[in-house]
């Protein structure tokens, strides 16, 4: 869509590496758990190799791939989604505050996540740049404070 | 202390002691040591024990109340409170959204009302602030929070007859809500005057059932009886919750008043609401009544609140009514609405309990043919919701839809087994999602889940409506970005 930005390519990285981190335990605890089971070691380690690949080849590059923003006059607007596609709003005089946060590993690759708070609802975008979410934060704050013009 | 500060109702004392309770415990496993050990002189000789310790609650108690001390001017509320931790709290009286004064049964003997103050912040469950005043002390902080609302000096008021009161009673009772109350209260009964009472209650029950079968399996008959029971019991609570009820318009502000044995006084802030709901069951469709409720913070957020503002009014004349009380609230007609061929999508959900019940019900009657006659008569009961939540659909599939008129939004859509008309101004939707399942991806359609102001999440779901129409009566184009 027209006017919309993508989050950064290193997000994607972000969270391929998060994910080959996280499944690691899966084999640590079948090992400690079916130590004598075969069968069962072995149907696990293809469920979550079958998992982790769907994750990594087509999860997450779908995510990425649908995952931008955009600001408008009135509006800060995400699409997102992954089997479902999301287009969400919140106008920007219905911004109650707005966070930054950034983990360990998002630091080490300049990345951070915003999160857009209404009364009642939040927004949450993953994978901008840490300068990039700086700005957007300073943006909203700007125009929200500006009360954003009625279309 | 300045001489503004006030002292909360000495029932404080009384209901803080609940707070102390956990103490109680010293006196008892000292009771059950003694009891095992040197009998009753035992438990005499440090009966002193029990004695400091209920001081001490009494103490502590009556130590909370001392400190608690509040100053409700035309700034706001100011609160003090807390014996080892101090806790002070300013709520800036345009900040209030909902001021409740309550005045409870068990409260009447001591002439004490519980007053309630709500903002948009805080709990979802929990009120902001909450204080026992006297009566006349509720009374002077109601009128000087509407005093501090805007007021044209033109009042309107609108009290029910009591017919309607009793429509609303009916439309909204739930057979569980009342079977759950029941039950509730004869085990609650019976834990005080002593299990014989309860199994008393009890075994009434099932001779009444066993009377009242009249060729039905008793077991059966019991299910329906229950349910019948619950209903009537939900129905007068609600009635009675509901009785006296009078709404009152002045100005920016709004007062409900209402019930018998606990009388409830809310002030509502006009621009505090988030939304105007107009529901209706099946039944109040098919006779052309609906209900009007306001959702507004602190406004009907406990379960035992007065929860509507208008209890019942004929469809025909809903819209004169609202003029009258919310003339910012009034619902248009649709602009956008679902295509004809998304029957299934709103009819899928109910449709799973409406074949799998009977089938079930068939199934089991042929494996278990001794228990059938009660296997036929509870399928019977559970296909009842299912075929019910099935026709509120098929009502939605015929009234859904979205509309906007200027900065106003109006929805049309269902939810479990009520059709709401929720009419919300532009300023008070938190959050608008359109998702697009890859079914609808096809046919460029979506669902629109709006999410108005709220202390928790309020969703408003509507089905199946064209992408693009959604898009542009929300002003969702993306072409035009901000600089």
């Amino acid at each position: 869509m027209p006017g919309m930005k993508k989050a950064d390519s290193r997000a994607l990285l972000l969270w391929r590496v998060r994910l080959s981190a996280g499944i690691l335990l899966c084999p640590f605890f079948i090992a400690l758990f079916f130590p004598s089971a075969p069968v069962w070691t072995a149907v696990l380690t293809v469920l979550w190799m079958v998992f982790y690949l769907f994750m990594f080849l087509i999860y997450y590059p779908v995510k990425y791939y649908k995952l931008s923003y955009t600001v408008t006059e009135t509006s800060f607007i995400l699409r997102c989604g992954v089997f479902y596609n999301r287009m969400k709003a919140m106008e920007l005089r219905n911004i109650q505050n707005i966070t930054t946060s950034a983990t360990p590993l998002a630091r080490l690759l300049g990345l951070c996540s915003v999160q857009v708070w209404g009364a009642g609802s939040v927004l949450y975008l993953s994978g901008l740049r840490a300068g990039e979410g700086a700005a957007l934060c300073g943006r909203l704050s700007q125009l929200g404070r500006e009360g954003g013009s009625a279309p | 202390m300045s001489k503004d500060w006030r002292h909360s109702h000495p029932f404080l004392i009384l209901h803080n002691l609940k707070g102390f309770l956990y103490m109680l415990i010293i006196p008892l496993v000292r009771g059950f040591i003694t009891a095992f050990g040197g009998g009753l002189r035992a438990w005499l000789d440090s009966a002193w024990v029990d004695l400091l310790v209920l001081a001490f609650i009494l103490l502590g108690s009556t130590l909370q109340w001392y400190f608690c001390v509040y100053r409700f001017d035309r700034e706001g509320l100011h609160a003090c409170q807390g014996l080892i931790i101090r806790r002070t709290y300013y709520i800036p009286m345009q900040k209030i959204a909902t001021l409740c004064a309550i005045r409870s049964f068990y409260l009447r003997p001591f002439g004490a009302v519980h007053l309630r103050a709500d903002t948009l912040a805080g709990s979802q469950k929990r009120n902001d602030f909450s204080l026992f005043v006297s009566r006349a002390e509720a009374e002077r902080i109601l009128d000087l929070y509407r005093r501090s609302l805007p007021s044209s000096g033109l009042t309107r008021q609108y009290r029910p007859k009591s017919l309607y009161v009793a429509a609303l009673a009916a439309f909204s009772s739930s057979s569980f809500a009342g079977v759950l109350f029941l039950s509730t209260l004869v085990s609650q009964t019976g834990k005080l005057l002593g299990n014989e009472f309860s199994e008393r209650i009890y075994g009434t029950f099932e001779r009444a059932m066993q009377l009242l079968a009249f060729g039905l399996p008793p077991a059966a008959a019991a299910v329906g009886y229950l349910l019948l029971f619950g209903w009537l019991c939900a129905f007068t609570v609600k009635f009675i919750r509901h009785k006296n009820f009078c709404l009152r318009r002045q100005g920016d502000s709004l007062h409900i008043t209402g019930g018998v044995f606990t009388t409830r006084a809310y002030a509502v802030a006009v621009e505090k609401i988030n939304y105007l709901d107009i529901r209706q069951s099946v039944l109040s469709w098919l006779l052309r009544f609906c209900s009007v409720h306001i959702h507004a913070v602190g406004y009907s957020k406990h379960s035992d609140d007065v929860s509507s503002v208008v209890p019942a009014v004929r469809t025909r004349d809903v819209k004169k009514t609202l003029n009258l009380f919310f003339p910012e609230f009034h619902p248009d007609a649709r602009q956008i609405r679902h295509n004809w061929g998304a029957l299934f999508k709103f009819i899928g959900d109910p449709s799973w309990g409406c074949l799998l019940i009977p089938a079930c019900t068939l199934l089991l009657r042929w494996r278990l043919p001794g228990w059938g006659g009660f296997i036929g008569w509870v399928g019977f009961m559970l296909c009842f919701p299912a075929y019910w939540f099935l026709t509120v659909r098929l009502i939605d599939y015929f009234t859904s839809g979205a509309a906007r008129e200027g900065d106003r939004f109006t929805l049309y859509y269902s939810s479990g087994y009520y059709l709401h008309t929720v009419v919300l101004p532009r300023d008070k939707i938190a959050c608008v999602c359109l998702r697009q399942s890859p079914i609808q991806y096809f046919d460029k359609r979506c669902d629109l889940l709006v999410f108005s102001f709220s202390e928790g999440k309020r969703k408003h779901h509507i089905r199946n409506l064209d992408w693009q129409e959604t898009a542009e009566l929300f002003g969702l184009e993306t072409g035009r970005t901000a600089t």
